[in-house]
């Protein structure tokens, strides 16, 4: 039993290595797969050749891909993601300076995602089939349809613009977070309340549940302690694989709403051509996005054994 | 008694709230600032921040003149040959750190930009200087190798005199991090991802500035932009997409103040004139003239806020060539020129435009549209920047969109393109007449400035016969501020823009 279960966390460490190999290599080539000389495209056509050439040398442009990639992956390594060709600063700085905004906005985001998706897919299945359980369908489903980027804009344009209610853009305390947060929240409530719904359904049609109930026991702690508890494993996933999402919604809501975060910062720096910083971002959040899944599937595996039998 | 003065104590305190004048200015720029350092940036953003920290060699009147007004040049000579120019600094101006500005720094500041391991792009425009020689402190001369009439329009430091000993004692990572100039405002601090603040220089040796403080504030979303200066967040904000400026005058005209000026600017198509090629034939291009209607275009993409291109200098410079060949719409015309050229039934090529700008998308899309009432079934291929870059210049794009935007105010980078030997010739699809090259050659030399004139135009309208391109258009630029903010009229102009004086702008 013991030699099985390592064996899955091995197998599973490994992918995940594989994983992350591929990554580096996708990261890595967004400079060479875009069409264009990369000492062009970074400093833009009207430089001289001799700056051309030192942007060369300095990112050994001139010598093969395998190598390049070697100078690059090694660099990563020592912590050396290169400088900034913008902002001539070491692009580990820059992303220091960011990367706070960023997980505050997704740690409110989740909050809100989190807590109101749960409680939304509780009570719409408790309610199953009432006003309640329909209301909560139809407000998921309306979150869903709405385009973060316009949802973000009409917020601002209410709350902010008419009202005054919030400042428009910017990270000026608190209030500028409120918007933003609900704006990726709100979307991903509707996330994880269906599948929370259809969970707890399953569950509290279990035999075990009619059991308890048999016993007498009270309504709440029969939700509580024995049907929300086994209906909420598989939102562990759930909310790990969402992870990934929540990063890339951000992207376009930090954009929205002036957020000096990772993604905006991404974005600018495609728009400039900033390659060390997009391949260093695009890495972190692909990083991130391999951990949460590996993490997701051994979190799993701990709390029920069942996956490491089948796989 | 008692009652009174309490209400005399209330009565002046509203009075003084009243008075409080708002003491900061807040300017959107689009995107965050790259490297605040004058030899290197590359971007409009850094500009818009540069302009209000540091003092320029020299400046430019209205009319596109040289001035030492705002300057720190006292007066400045240039002998008869056109080799030698002296400067002659004024006395008393500090850096904001308390430093003396003096000659030293200009020269040091020169030599930055030709120092091949600072590595600035803008170091071929001084690759014309044989040395420069401090005569005192506060008197410096530069000899050229060669006469250039372009030296003080393309090597004017980029409006920036150094402080030498600043940045020799603090290195030039630290400078960028922390500029010193000798302008009318101070750097404060840089917010990462957020903005950047300066604050009144009570030293400069101008007239102060009137408003204390000034914040740049990024907003990478135009419509937050847009809000932001509805709500009052935001003061000013410059170079307005066209739709955005129209948009918002209709919905927030009472609100606002709008001011638009002309740009040193001009929008066109480019012809693959090499061997073989359809456009080497001059009545192809000719007849490609005559098809394109540039009003239609300016609807399109600039409604009001673009005027129809005839030559390449805009219309406000001097050098405008008015009488230059402006091919009105003429498809009859068009046509029989297609058939002298001996393509009765048209022929298929490709307009090229680069994907990331939308308008130059939509008006290629418009092109191809006119070109086909006259039989020629144009492609339209929008890619991406770098390809655009490559394809053009090795010359496997049949047309081109092109904007060029030049430095003031000599327009010699409009016309240099033109002449065979020009680096810029092959880019820009080759082009080779004796006379043109000639002429080019001649404006190189001629010191007298209106006789200089003369030959900018004499030269458009030999090309424009030879039909070499196709212009389209000179834009307007269109920018909103806040209702209370003074903006004086005279910066409302090509030469010298708002954002170059922040420091005349004054809140009513």
């Amino acid at each position: 039993m013991a030699g099985r279960k390592r064996s899955f966390w091995i197998r599973r460490i490994v992918r995940t290595l594989v994983t992350a190999f591929g990554v580096s290599l996708v990261a890595f080539l967004i400079l060479h797969l875009t069409p264009g000389d990369p000492a062009k495209i970074m400093l833009g056509p009207y430089a001289s050749e001799a700056a051309y050439e030192a942007i060369r040398e300095r990112y050994h442009l001139n010598e093969p891909l395998p190598l390049q990639y070697l100078y690059w992956i090694s660099g990563v390594f020592r912590g050396d993601l290169g400088d900034s060709i913008r902002y001539n600063r070491p692009v580990l700085e820059l992303i220091k300076d960011r990367i706070g905004p960023t997980l505050a906005l997704m740690g409110s985001a989740l909050f809100i995602s989190i807590t109101l998706g749960i409680f939304l897919g509780i009570v719409a299945a408790i309610k199953r089939n009432t006003p309640i359980d329909y209301f909560a369908t139809f407000q998921a489903v309306f979150w869903l349809s709405i385009p973060p980027f316009w949802l973000g804009i009409l917020f601002l344009y209410i709350f902010g613009l008419q009202l005054r209610w919030v400042p428009i853009g910017g990270m000026v305390g608190f209030t500028s977070l409120i918007f933003p947060a609900l704006t990726i929240g709100l979307r991903d409530e509707a996330w994880f309340a269906r599948p929370m719904r259809a969970e707890m359904l399953e569950v509290l049609n279990q035999d075990y549940i009619k059991a308890v109930k048999a016993k007498g026991l009270k309504y709440s702690s029969v939700i509580v302690k024995h049907a929300l508890r086994n209906a909420l494993i598989p939102m562990i996933t759930m909310i790990a694989l969402r992870l990934p999402w929540v990063i890339g919604g951000s992207v376009v809501v930090e954009v929205v709403f002036s957020w000096g975060g990772l993604g905006s910062f991404l974005v600018s720096s495609v728009l400039a051509r900033d390659y060390p910083v997009v391949q260093a971002i695009l890495l972190l959040i692909a990083m991130l996005v391999v951990v949460a899944n590996l993490v997701a599937d051994l979190l799993y595996s701990v709390i029920d054994p069942r996956i490491r039998k089948e796989s | 008694m008692r009652k009174f003065v309490l209400v005399l104590v209330v009565l002046s305190m509203i009075i003084a709230g009243l008075g409080i004048a708002k003491d900061t200015v807040v300017i959107n720029l689009q995107a965050e600032p790259s490297r605040l350092n004058p030899i290197i940036y590359q971007d409009t953003e850094t500009s818009m921040v540069l302009e209000s920290i540091y003092a320029p060699l020299l400046d430019l009147t209205e009319d596109g003149d040289f001035t030492t007004e705002g300057a720190v040049t006292e007066r400045f000579t240039i002998s008869d040959d056109g080799l030698v120019y002296t400067f002659y600094i004024k006395q008393g101006i500090k850096f904001h750190n308390g430093d003396p500005l003096t000659a030293r720094d200009v020269k040091f500041s020169y030599e930055s930009f030709m120092d091949p391991d600072l590595g600035s792009p803008h170091n071929r425009y001084y690759a014309g200087i044989e040395e420069i020689v401090l005569v005192d402190d506060y008197t410096l001369e530069i000899h050229l190798k060669e006469l250039d009439i372009a030296f003080l329009t393309l090597a004017r430091l980029r409006g920036a005199v150094m402080p030498k000993d600043y940045i020799e004692s603090v290195g030039w990572d630290e400078y960028e991090r922390h500029p010193i100039g000798a302008g009318p405002y101070k750097f404060v601090r840089r917010v990462p991802a957020q903005s950047i603040e300066l604050k009144r220089f009570e030293d400069y040796f101008g007239e102060n500035a009137k408003i204390e403080n000034v914040v740049f504030r990024y907003y990478p979303e135009m419509s937050t932009a847009i809000m932001a200066i509805r709500a009052g967040q935001v003061d000013f904000i410059g170079e307005l997409p066209t739709d955005e400026f129209n948009a918002l005058k209709r919905t927030a005209g009472d609100d606002l103040n709008f001011g638009t000026y002309e740009r040193f600017e001009d929008h066109r198509v480019v012809f693959n004139k090499r061997p073989g090629e359809p456009f080497a034939d001059v009545l192809v291009r000719q007849a490609v003239n005559y098809a394109i209607d540039r009003s239609e275009i300016i609807a399109l993409t600039r409604p009001g806020m673009a005027t129809p291109a005839v030559g390449r200098v805009p219309t406000f410079h001097p050098a405008h060539a008015a009488d230059a060949p402006a091919y009105e719409v003429d498809l009859d015309k068009a046509r029989e020129l297609l058939i002298e050229a001996g393509y009765p039934d048209g022929f298929k090529t490709q307009i090229f435009a680069p994907s990331n700008h939308r308008e130059r998308v939509l008006e290629v899309q418009q092109i191809q549209r006119q070109l086909a009432r006259i039989g020629i079934e144009a492609e339209v291929v929008a890619v991406e920047w770098g390809t655009y870059l490559d394809v053009t210049a090795d010359g496997e794009a049949p047309m081109f969109r092109e904007r060029w935007s030049a430095s003031a105010p000599e327009p010699i980078s409009f016309i240099e393109s033109w002449h065979s030997e020009s680096s810029w010739n092959p880019i820009f699809g080759t082009y080779y007449n004796e006379e043109v090259d000639r002429l080019v050659d001649l404006i190189r030399v001629t010191i007298d400035t209106e006789e200089r004139w003369e030959l900018y135009r004499e030269v458009q309208r030999i090309a424009m016969e030879d039909a070499v391109c196709v212009p389209l258009y000179y834009p307007l630029v269109g920018e909103a501020y806040n209702k209370d903010l003074y903006i004086p009229e005279d910066l409302w102009n090509p030469f010298k823009r708002p954002i170059s004086a922040v420091h005349r702008w004054e809140w009513r």
